[in-house]
């Protein structure tokens, strides 16, 4: 019987086996027509491929291609459900406390509004509908490029989808992937020419240019995506520290122990000397050599280590060896805790956004008057977020009317600029601004005034990629081992160009 | 004609229906996708989202495949890759985490079960040592980081062992040290209970004749226990170390997806999960590679401890 058994065990397992194989077999000689013709399609895209490079330096250009209606349908028509929900994607809850507060202050269309307690039991109103319309959140992680791969999916589907995407937020990481309709064909559209669906030229006319030119299609030469900020960054000090080591507070006198990279250096042995800690995590100066980066992280498919990161590298390495850093992660517990009252470290870089994002949202009232703003070693920014139409959207008239009101109304503005002492993108409330704002965490500093010198200066043409979040985050990931001295530099940038490779593996990474 | 019986086999068939039909849909399916993928030259260029909006029917992003024959397979294994030494950390965090886990598993179900001990209040035991295998891998994995992360709660404590300023994820053996502890931790409980049954199973004769014969509690252990729970021991091991060579939502969020210190932390499916994006080919060589691994183990420890051999000795000696 036993032997009866294992012959028939064996007989089976050889048949599955046999079956793996024939299933094998059959599906590659069959799929061998269908691969030669996906790859007769692929070097047909190779061969229109030629002006399709990464970098965003093609905004200058001449359009490419006869501009089509992107307001149009384009697929399947949408479900009532579909038609009564606006759905956004985002990554954090930045943009809806700003429309929640401000959307009421200059958009046309009727809201219905509840009262909710935020973690910190702070009591806020959120727009529940627009128009009758349910508005519908959907949250995803920025880190690791969770949210890129769960839009991705969305807006890969929404052709044939009866749920429409209405809008999306787009970071400067990544923005070129959703703004860049690729080839003449439009095979990467995925997001609304705002002037389709009755945004006009004048309707943006106060915008700081490159948040247009950063998001300019180069296929059609619309400007595909609009924001609300601008982020030029500052260097934020500890006031009592500064009073203390450096002998002033005033902006204008901290700015000259801080005024190019040997002179931090110098406050930052002042500062070790009193038991301070000038910066907080290994990051911390990654954006200031950043935004002055000579060429993208990924030029024609081929990814490079900019002088300028060579330079944080080597800065950071030297910052860590002498303790003049906290030997922090960004965005890690410990590092918001730098930002606390009461703790060691003397000052931050942050972008517009970061005032309200972090020192604040970390340190809480009682941080008032804990910090003042001042230039810093070197002009600077970082990123910024951008609103995008998707296209198909069931609800473009909604869509368009926030898009407007949240970016190009002056009142709307001027109320994010009062409310939350946001760097807004409209030239006209930050010049009113100039001269009358007061930032009350900020102990009364007028930081819209410093911002807007540099606002200005601000280009991103040629800087940004849209591979750059996985080159920085496992850049800084990666070189974290080098600074902590358990491995490397050779060893590091080896490891920084095999996980590069392993998400993008057709570039070359040298 | 007249019928001899009724027939119920088709009733049979028709419930396992489901099972199959499923089972050809989401596994048999994406398997044998997934053999055919890894000879291809597939890759996806994720600088685009590809929507499909524009005169071109392409609605996905921009594909290269070709037919490359093993060339995923040789690249995969070649020395310029990391997915070598992913295999050997697998392994490694594997074993670090099963010995103490078998060990601790055999002696808490030995002590369970024993006529002589007479444990109180084996319902509360069996409920809090299975508790950790309740709690989600991956809240573990969080929790661990943020106690051994800088002004964790155990950074300090550490600190002696894993140098001035440095948490013990920072050192490789201190992440795979601390990898192999949480997968202990959530799954002696459950080798436990399995061996529990084992034992339970066992005639109690005979351990009371080895009693009376005099034997010792370790003799008892080693001479009745360990042979007759043989096959449960086998059926331990081997789906351990496929759910070790599987081993990912630990690591992966201790390690922030880096797989660091040095990529001493990376296993073989955080590389597929990295690749499977854009290298698509050669993230499924490395699929196949673990389901042959997984099959070669397998039959491997099914041979080495498989008990028949033992009965056809007995066999021979009885014919003899």
């Amino acid at each position: 019987m036993a032997k009866l058994k294992r012959v028939l065990a064996g007989a089976l397992s050889l048949c599955m086996v046999g079956s793996m194989l024939t299933a094998c077999g059959s599906s590659s000689s069959s799929d061998d027509a269908a691969s030669s013709s996906k790859k007769a399609d692929s070097s047909k895209a190779d061969s229109s491929k030629a002006g399709d490079s990464s970098a965003a330096d093609s905004s200058s250009e001449a359009p490419k291609a006869e501009r089509m209606n992107t307001a149009e349908l384009h697929g399947k028509d949408s479900s009532d459900k579909s038609k009564n929900t606006l759905r956004i994607y985002c990554w954090n809850t930045e943009f809806k406390l700003r429309f929640d507060a401000a959307y009421a202050k200059g958009g046309k269309y009727k809201v219905e509004t509840a009262s909710y307690k935020d973690d910190k039991g702070k009591e806020l109103t959120e727009i529940k509908k627009i128009d009758g319309k349910d508005i519908e959140w959907v949250q995803v992680e920025n880190e690791g490029g969770a949210y890129q791969k769960a839009l991705d999916e969305a807006l890969k589907g929404q052709k044939d989808s009866d749920n429409k995407v209405d809008m999306f937020l787009i970071e400067a990481d990544y923005a070129l992937k959703y703004t860049d309709s690729k080839d003449t064909d439009y095979s990467g559209l995925v997001a609304l020419s705002p002037q389709d669906i009755g945004i006009t030229d004048d309707d943006t006319k106060n915008m700081y240019e490159y948040t247009k030119d950063a998001v300019r299609d180069p296929i059609s030469g619309d400007v595909k995506a609009l924001s609300w900020q601008a982020t030029p960054g500052l260097l934020y000090y500890d006031v009592a520290m500064a009073k203390e080591v450096l002998g002033t507070d005033e902006p204008d006198k901290v700015q000259e122990f801080v005024k190019d990279w040997d002179a931090f250096k110098e406050t930052a042995k002042k500062m070790k000397d009193k038991g301070y800690i000038m910066l907080s995590s290994f990051a911390d100066t990654f954006r200031v050599f950043g935004a002055n980066m000579t060429a993208p992280w990924v030029t024609d498919k081929k990814l490079n280590l900019d002088p300028q990161m060579e330079a944080w590298i080597k800065q950071t390495k030297e910052f860590t060896d002498n303790g003049w850093n906290n030997k922090t992660d960004q965005w890690q517990p410990a590092w918001n805790a730098d930002m606390k009252k009461g703790a060691k470290v003397f000052c931050f870089f942050m972008p517009s956004w970061g005032v309200d994002n972090c020192l604040y949202k970390q340190g809480g009232d009682e941080a008032k008057g804990k910090w003042k703003a001042c230039v810093g070693p070197a002009g600077w920014f970082w990123g910024g977020s951008w609103l995008c139409g998707a296209v198909d959207s069931d609800n473009q008239d909604i869509v368009a009317d926030i898009m407007k009101t949240m970016t190009c109304n002056t009142d709307v503005a001027k109320f994010l600029i009062d409310s939350v002492g946001e760097m807004v993108n409209n030239k006209e409330a930050v010049a009113q601004a100039k001269d009358s704002y007061k930032n009350e965490f900020l102990g009364g500093q007028n930081h819209i005034a410093l911002m807007s010198e540099s606002a200005d200066k601000i280009s991103l043409k040629g800087k940004i990629s849209a591979y750059d979040q996985t080159c920085v985050e496992k850049l800084q990931g990666d070189m974290a081992e080098y600074f902590k001295g358990t491995a490397s530099y050779d060893d590091c940038l080896k490891k920084w160009k095999q996980d590069v490779k392993a998400a993008y593996a057709d570039l070359d990474v040298g | 004609m007249k019928r001899k019986s009724v027939s119920y086999a088709k009733w049979g068939y028709i419930f396992l229906a489901p099972f199959f039909i499923v089972y050809c849909i989401f596994a048999l399916y994406p398997l044998i996708s997934t053999f055919y993928n890894s000879f291809m030259d597939y890759v996806v260029d994720r600088s685009t989202v590809g929507g499909g909006w524009g005169t071109s029917s392409a609605s996905t992003a921009k594909e290269t495949i070709s037919f490359i024959g093993l060339d995923n397979y040789k690249d995969a294994l070649s020395s310029n890759e990391t997915l070598v030494q992913s295999f050997w950390n697998t392994v490694i965090m594997w074993i670090i985490g099963f010995i103490p886990q078998i060990a601790v598993s055999l002696l808490l179900a030995t002590w369970f079960t024993d006529l002589r001990l007479k444990i109180k209040a084996q319902g509360f035991f069996k409920t809090v040592i299975y508790l950790p295998n309740v709690i989600m891998a991956s809240a573990v994995a969080f929790l661990f980081t943020c106690l051994l992360q800088k002004n964790g709660a155990l950074y300090s404590f550490f600190e002696p062992i894993a140098g001035k300023d440095l948490s013990l994820l920072d050192k490789v053996w201190g992440a795979r040290g601390t990898v192999g502890f949480i997968n202990f931790l959530l799954w002696y409980g459950n080798t436990t209970i399995l061996l529990m049954a084992a034992i339970m199973g066992i005639d109690p004769g005979l351990y009371e004749a080895a009693q009376i014969d005099g034997a010792s509690p370790s003799q008892t252990f080693w001479k009745i226990t360990m042979p007759l729970i043989r096959p449960i021991l086998s059926f331990v091991l081997v789906t351990s170390m496929i759910g070790g060579l599987q081993m990912y939502d630990v690591p992966s969020l201790l390690t922030k997806d880096n797989g660091n210190p040095s990529g001493k932390v990376m296993t073989l499916i955080m590389e597929i999960q990295q690749r499977k994006d854009s290298d698509v080919g050669k993230a499924c060589a490395v699929c196949v590679i673990i389901f042959i691994v997984s099959a070669i183990l397998g039959v491997i420890t099914m041979i080495g401890l498989d008990d028949t051999k033992d009965k056809k000795k007995k066999k021979r000696r009885k014919a003899a």
